[in-house]
């Protein structure tokens, strides 16, 4: 292929509304770097976090690429940049909440470019007519697309489609998407922010204006509220609390309201979550001033309500929802919280139960205390729960009907398991009982587990017909998850055990054929020998056979 | 909105997507029922009852927090979408979907509550696990 010759041209635009440009760019063919950053998240800090990243990203490049593979060195590059942002943004108080998102385009040779990602910024490739988008937004909303949540359809409607899921200096670590891209000469290759790509309707234009020119009344508010009093605020002096605190958040719901993302608002109250959570601070605080800065923002709206009540409502609906999605950063990051709790709970419950009794380990006992003590998983069921197990196990049969009989096992064998929990043996003897004599094939397994998953799906549905008492029924669940799990996990060792000698023999064919492949090589090797010998000898016209001369033929 | 609910279900939540729509219906308007209690009494009791009862159904089957966090806020943004598209534009409707809007938002909050509590329950596990030599 032969080689290409690239053109480039960067530019970027304050826009019509802001002051500052949060944007930045590299542009630079001699290192074949080229990048998009929008910097978000606080007033005058969206474009020190663009700026800073780019400058990180810029100089990591020119000292590493000699050195280091492409997709090493842009993830290197990325993570400084983000460690970079992340450590400004903690050190100075004025630039809590900052980051970036960022596309960045790197050539490594004359027909090849890595596209790496964090972020809503985007690549597009224009090849023979066709616009063709390079990346995936880091948006909540793309993110579930991609697990098949969600439709194009639906997701182009969610009102929360550009809520960042990432973005560069939120965290100290970034975790980019890279794609190697091969080139042919006529390829366009764009990159871009949303500033480009995204638009508004006039309602939230006019929105954003209203918000932005009452900004000051807001600050006003937040302070009359006692904003400065909170125990976030306490490091900070009463002004600083009302600049930081209440003005990057009036600039946040500004940004989201004039491009109808939530992406700002998100990033500001992930940030601060993060921060005030990653000190020891408890959510009750945290929860109190975001109501403060609801009760700041309303004031604004009935001021606004006095001049025009459309306005006001639009603007009160906008405001709500920023707060929706202040709620739904905060409680993203107690979520993962929790997860990490959790699995720091297994450990330690492994590690008290190793310690307490060694020959109990193997013993069917709940490995993970979810639940209070007082409430085990592996007890036996009250009357109450096992009457209610009965008659959603019957339900449940009715909701498969009598034409899918493995399914219909598959309950029994639920139904057996969960009113006896503590039997360590029972789930072991059900999955024998259920996988029978099957072929060790998709054709023969996969109905089996398919039936698992009916069945249970059949107990979920018995059990929210069946309505009754909320504690039995979450008592009920969890007997019902806790026995289809331990079915599963019985039937997947019984399985492993079935392909264990096909395991065996596998291993055997492959020794044997490293083995032959062995031979052969040393066989090749052998001929080529032998070939090279002849073609030697060959060469030497002594030795060659003397030909007839065709009559008329070349002398 | 609960027909609409319906239909766009699997865009809600992995929980919801397995639901067949007579249980995804029912599910829904319980949801909209007590958000309707709330809007109209202020007494977050009930709907906040209700959210607890909802999480610990959906942990059975295995959903995380945020996952009814998500499902939550995207109800409520669905509930303003029908709003918006079967009144059509006018004083009205914007009341409504304000109304709708600071509805949303407390829903949001109670399911955040919820999650804190979780948070704290099993911190206190731990701490309580650690007590007895497991960390």
């Amino acid at each position: 292929m032969s080689a290409i010759v690239l053109k480039t041209h960067g530019m970027t635009h304050v826009g019509k509304v802001r002051e500052a440009n949060e944007d930045a760019m590299i542009v630079d063919p001699r290192w074949g770097l080229y990048a998009v950053l929008d910097g978000m998240g606080g007033a005058m800090a969206g474009d020190v976090a663009s700026n800073r990243a780019r400058d990180v990203i810029h100089e990591y490049v020119r000292a590493k690429k000699k050195t280091l593979e492409p997709r090493a060195l842009l993830e290197a590059a990325i993570t400084a940049a983000s460690s970079a942002v992340h450590g400004e943004a903690q050190a100075r108080r004025d630039r809590q909440g900052m980051g970036t998102t960022l596309v960045m385009a790197l050539f490594v040779d004359d027909n090849k470019a890595w596209v790496a990602h964090v972020g809503d910024s985007r690549a597009y490739l224009l090849r023979d007519g066709r616009l063709t988008q390079l990346t995936r937004d880091h948006t909540v909303v793309a993110e579930l697309m991609a697990q098949g949540a969600l439709s194009p359809a639906e997701a182009e409607n969610h009102a929360y489609k550009n809520v960042l899921s990432r973005n560069l200096g939120a965290k100290a670590e970034a975790r980019p998407d890279l794609l190697e891209l091969e080139l042919v000469a006529g390829d366009r290759l764009m990159l871009c922010s949303d500033g480009l790509y995204g638009y508004a309707s006039t309602d939230a234009t006019s929105g954003a204006v209203a918000w932005w020119a009452r900004r000051q009344a807001f600050l006003g508010a937040a302070r009359e509220r006692g904003l400065a009093r909170s125990p976030i605020c306490a490091v900070l002096s009463p002004d600083e609390a009302i600049d930081i605190v209440a003005g990057n958040l009036a600039e946040a719901i500004f940004h989201d309201l004039e491009k109808s993302t939530g992406v700002n608002v998100w990033t500001y109250a992930e940030n601060l979550a993060h921060g005030w959570f990653d000190q020891g601070g408890a959510w009750a605080p945290l929860a109190e001033m975001l109501d403060l800065l609801v009760g700041a923002a309303h004031a604004v709206v009935v001021a606004i309500a006095h001049e025009d009540q459309a306005l006001a409502l639009l603007v009160e609906t906008a405001v709500q929802r920023a707060f929706t999605t202040a709620e739904m950063a905060v409680g993203g990051v107690l979520a993962e919280r929790l997860r990490v709790t959790e699995g720091e709970l297994i450990k330690a419950h492994t590690l008290v139960q190793t310690s307490v009794d060694e020959s109990a380990r193997f013993q069917e006992t709940p490995t993970i205390p979810f639940m209070p003590a007082a409430r085990p998983v592996a007890d036996l069921a009250s009357p109450e729960v096992r009457a209610h197990l009965q008659a959603v196990a019957q339900a449940a049969r009715g909701v498969v009907g009598t034409g899918r009989v493995p399914a219909r096992n598959v309950i029994d064998a639920i139904e057996r398991a969960a009113l006896d929990p503590v039997n360590a043996t029972g789930s072991a003897i059900q999955a024998r009982e259920l996988y029978g004599v099957r072929a060790l094939e998709e054709s023969g397994v996969s109905p089996l587990f398919d039936a698992l998953d009916q069945g249970r799906a059949a107990f979920v549905t018995a059990l929210r017909r069946a309505g009754g008492d909320p504690q039995i029924a979450v008592a009920v669940m969890r007997r019902v998850a806790s026995a289809q799990l331990a079915l599963a996990a019985a039937l997947a060792g019984l399985v492993v055990e079935g392909a264990a000698p096909i395991s065996e023999r596998l291993r055997e064919a492959t020794r044997e054929t490293a083995s032959l492949r062995a031979e052969v090589a040393s066989n090749e090797a052998r001929l080529a020998d032998l070939e090279r010998q002849y073609a030697t000898r060959a060469a030497k016209p002594s030795m060659l056979p003397r030909l007839p001369r065709k009559p008329g033929g070349p002398s | 909105m609960a027909a609409r609910l319906v239909e766009v279900r699997s865009s809600l939540d992995p929980g919801f997507a397995r639901l067949e729509p007579r249980a995804a219906a029912a599910q829904f308007e319980a949801v909209l029922t007590h958000q309707e209690g709330f809007l109209a009494t202020g007494d977050a009791t009930a709907l906040r009852g209700f959210l607890r009862s909802f999480r610990a159904l959906r942990a059975a089957e295995g959903l995380g927090a945020e996952n009814l966090l998500h499902a939550v806020i995207a109800l409520g943004d669905v509930a303003i979408q029908v709003a918006q598209r079967d009144l059509g534009p006018g004083p009205r409707t914007a009341e409504l979907i304000a109304s709708l809007a600071r509805l949303h938002r407390a829903t949001a909050r109670l399911v955040v509550e919820i999650i804190a509590e979780e948070l704290d329950g099993r911190v206190a596990q731990l701490r309580s696990l650690a007590g007895r030599g497991g960390s």
